[in-house]
């Protein structure tokens, strides 16, 4: 590559620098320390901080985000594939257009549809209160629950999904299918030789995609779980609201040595980093 | 390449120092504050007759207030912390003496006796034998109390008869009350102390396993924050802990709705032993705008000032003059008089101080908040 146009990245490098490198070398040093909030002067050197891990709350915690990451990365990984394959068979001229109305979601705060979400999974709402004035009398009651955290994960981070797979899906060379189908091979044995194959790139992008945020999240557990749902993000939250950043680091930095590991394994499936949206 | 790195290096320092250092012009009051707890028309008054402009930012916990200050990445000039936290900064030498002198509006009689008991509990759960009212001048203050829905059946009759045990007893509820607790390890902890008539300032281990015990019974139904007044007003939960100023600024909005007084479905039940709570403006160490500073605190004195900033805000002025030119309101103007109504019932005026309820937090030692904040969990996770 033109070496003029490598400088053009420089700011962003800087950016990462200073974001993202130096704050992720302090909280190292934080987690071997006891001090008072970021402050230096009074620190001491310790190991104690690393017994929270053996905590009971904590593995519970932890044990919750893989559960929850896990289980909405696959029910995503279903419910995106039927999405993308029924779009990527569809005669429609203008996916893009659906596609777009697929991340029309995402372009209001997500803080304010999981607020919404969270309205709705309540007995009394706006769509329950304008159903008993015309005499339907029906409502949900499920914020706080499991369920209602799972809805909302997969509800958020669907569209994270749909795209690296119907990407996938589009880059499979047509004539592959036809040929398939001369030599005598039925359309569903075509789909699982020949299309579900060449497909799994687009859904391991999607589900490192879907996992890691689950995994580290603590906004929609805390909204739609009523906060009686505790993940290991949540936890986090609390140490570092109640100004003990040695513990938050020690398990920021946990959850951050997962998600490079994570980041490493699509590398590995992914070399040219094409399916990557 | 090696001038090319050099240039980027300035650069980024530039940045880095242009961000961190802010606007520090001379005439910028750097001000640390809660959300939504400031008059911003009042502001304005100020910054046009000192001809000077008002940064405000925003943080929400005592905790980060102490963390900002005390990491000093940005020199705020004036903060707004509660009681306790007060405390911990002067204790660790941030705050900076106050030269009251310099304003000529505060007086000590003007403080309502809620304050002055508080200001007094404040200097005797102190070791250290510090006159802590020399550092701060009273912003608001307030209790905490049991929201719940007027509409549940038998609900405000057990509240009345059991007080703090119906909270924390499902048996003594009417069946399917839906309870809430604020999520804020400090505040559970303190409402289990309440319950028990057990002091908030002593650190022990039989405290943390008695809260884990009578958090762990309740089962609630859920742990939340200001979305609580919101779901009591809705019927999607029955009770919870909240700050009274959360009930207040419900029941205004939905005053404001057009709903009126006896159709309101929420109130307030204050028990006699609660949490208190006094935020004051004090002066950081640091301050670079002194002088600035003290013109504010002294603006924000004034009567008329103090009660158009407590208008926007559901919690109580500190100050006599001001109370009372709110509850002795007789025009027509009909949110004045719910004002009135509402400040003279949730905040009710004693001459004697001991009829006023409620006890300030006391801060605790790291390792304590560490097994308060595992114990809580512990409860949401049903691990022991």
């Amino acid at each position: 590559m033109n070496d003029s146009y490598k400088k053009l990245a420089k700011p962003y490098e800087i950016w990462l620098y200073i974001l993202a490198l130096f704050p992720s070398l302090i909280m190292l040093v934080l987690v071997f320390l006891d001090t008072e909030g970021i402050n230096f002067t009074d620190a001491s050197f310790t190991f104690g901080n690393f017994s929270q891990l053996t905590e009971s709350s904590t593995i519970i915690a932890f044990g919750n985000s893989l559960k929850f990451a896990l289980l909405s990365t696959v029910l995503s990984a279903i419910l995106g594939y039927f999405v993308a394959y029924r779009l990527f068979r569809s005669k429609f001229k203008n996916k893009f257009l659906i596609l777009t109305i697929l991340i029309l979601p995402m372009w209001s705060n997500i803080l304010l549809r999981i607020e919404a979400l969270g309205n709705v999974m309540q007995p009394n709402n706006i769509i329950t209160d304008l159903l008993s004035k015309i005499g339907i009398h029906v409502a949900i009651d499920i914020k706080g629950s499991s369920l209602a955290v799972l809805i909302g994960l997969v509800f958020t981070y669907l569209p994270f999904m749909i795209l690296p797979i119907y990407t996938a899906l589009e880059k499979i060379e047509p004539s592959l299918e036809e040929a398939s189908l001369d030599l005598g091979a039925t359309q569903l044995k075509t789909f699982w030789k020949v299309i579900f194959p060449l497909s799994t790139k687009g859904i391991v992008t999607g589900s490192i995609m879907v996992f890691l945020p689950c995994l580290s999240g603590f906004a929609i557990p805390e909204i739609l779980g009523s906060g009686n749902i505790v993940l290991i993000g949540n936890v986090i939250d609390q140490f570092f609201r109640n100004m003990n950043y040695n513990i938050g680091a020690l398990l920021a930095l946990f959850i951050m040595i997962l998600i490079l590991g994570a980041i490493f394994l699509v590398q590995k499936v992914d070399k040219e980093g094409e399916t990557l949206l | 390449m090696v001038k090319c790195k050099i240039i980027f290096l300035t650069f980024t320092i530039f940045l880095c120092c242009s961000v961190l250092s802010g606007c520090n012009g001379s005439n910028t009051l750097l001000l640390l504050n809660w959300g939504e707890y400031i008059n911003d028309e009042v502001v304005e008054e100020f910054e046009e007759k000192y001809n000077c402009v008002v940064n405000i930012s925003i943080a929400d916990s005592n905790e980060l207030f102490y963390s900002k200050i005390k990491s000093g990445t940005t020199v705020y000039d004036l903060v707004v912390p509660s009681d306790y936290m007060v405390q911990k900064m002067v204790e660790n030498d941030l705050l900076e003496s106050l030269d009251f002198s310099k304003l000529p509006h505060y007086d000590r009689n003007n403080l309502l006796p809620g304050v002055q008991r508080i200001m007094r509990l404040m200097n005797e759960n102190s070791p250290k034998n510090i006159d802590y009212s020399s550092y701060f001048v009273p912003y608001f203050w307030g209790t905490w109390g049991i929201m719940y829905n007027k509409n549940k059946e038998g609900l405000e009759e057990s509240l009345n008869a059991y007080g703090w045990d119906a909270y924390f007893d499902r048996s003594k509820l009417p069946k399917g009350t839906k309870v809430g607790m604020y999520n804020s390890i400090m505040h559970s902890y303190a409402a289990v102390m309440c319950r028990n008539h057990l002091p908030f300032n002593e650190e022990k281990d039989e405290y943390i396993s008695l809260c884990y015990d009578q958090l762990k019974a309740m089962q609630f139904d859920e742990w939340g924050t200001d979305t609580m007044k919101k779901s009591i007003a809705a019927g999607n939960l029955d009770l919870a802990f909240v700050w009274t100023g959360d009930c207040l600024d419900m029941l205004y909005s939905t005053l404001e709705d057009g709903t009126s007084y006896e159709d309101i479905s929420f109130d307030i039940y204050i028990p006699h032993d609660t949490i208190a709570f006094m935020d004051n403006l004090v002066m950081t160490k640091a301050a670079r705008h002194k002088e600035l500073a003290y013109q504010f605190i002294d603006f924000m004195l004034e009567t008329e000032h103090a009660k158009e900033n407590a208008s926007v805000v559901g919690y109580c002025t500190p100050y006599k003059s001001s109370y009372q030119s709110i509850v002795e309101y007789e025009g027509e103007e009909v949110w004045d008089n719910d004002w009135a109504y509402a400040v003279s019932k949730y905040y009710p005026y004693y001459e004697d101080e001991s009829l006023y309820q409620g006890t300030p937090l006391s801060f605790f030692s790291k390792d304590y908040m560490t097994e308060i904040t595992n114990m809580i969990n512990n409860v949401k996770t049903g691990s022991n």
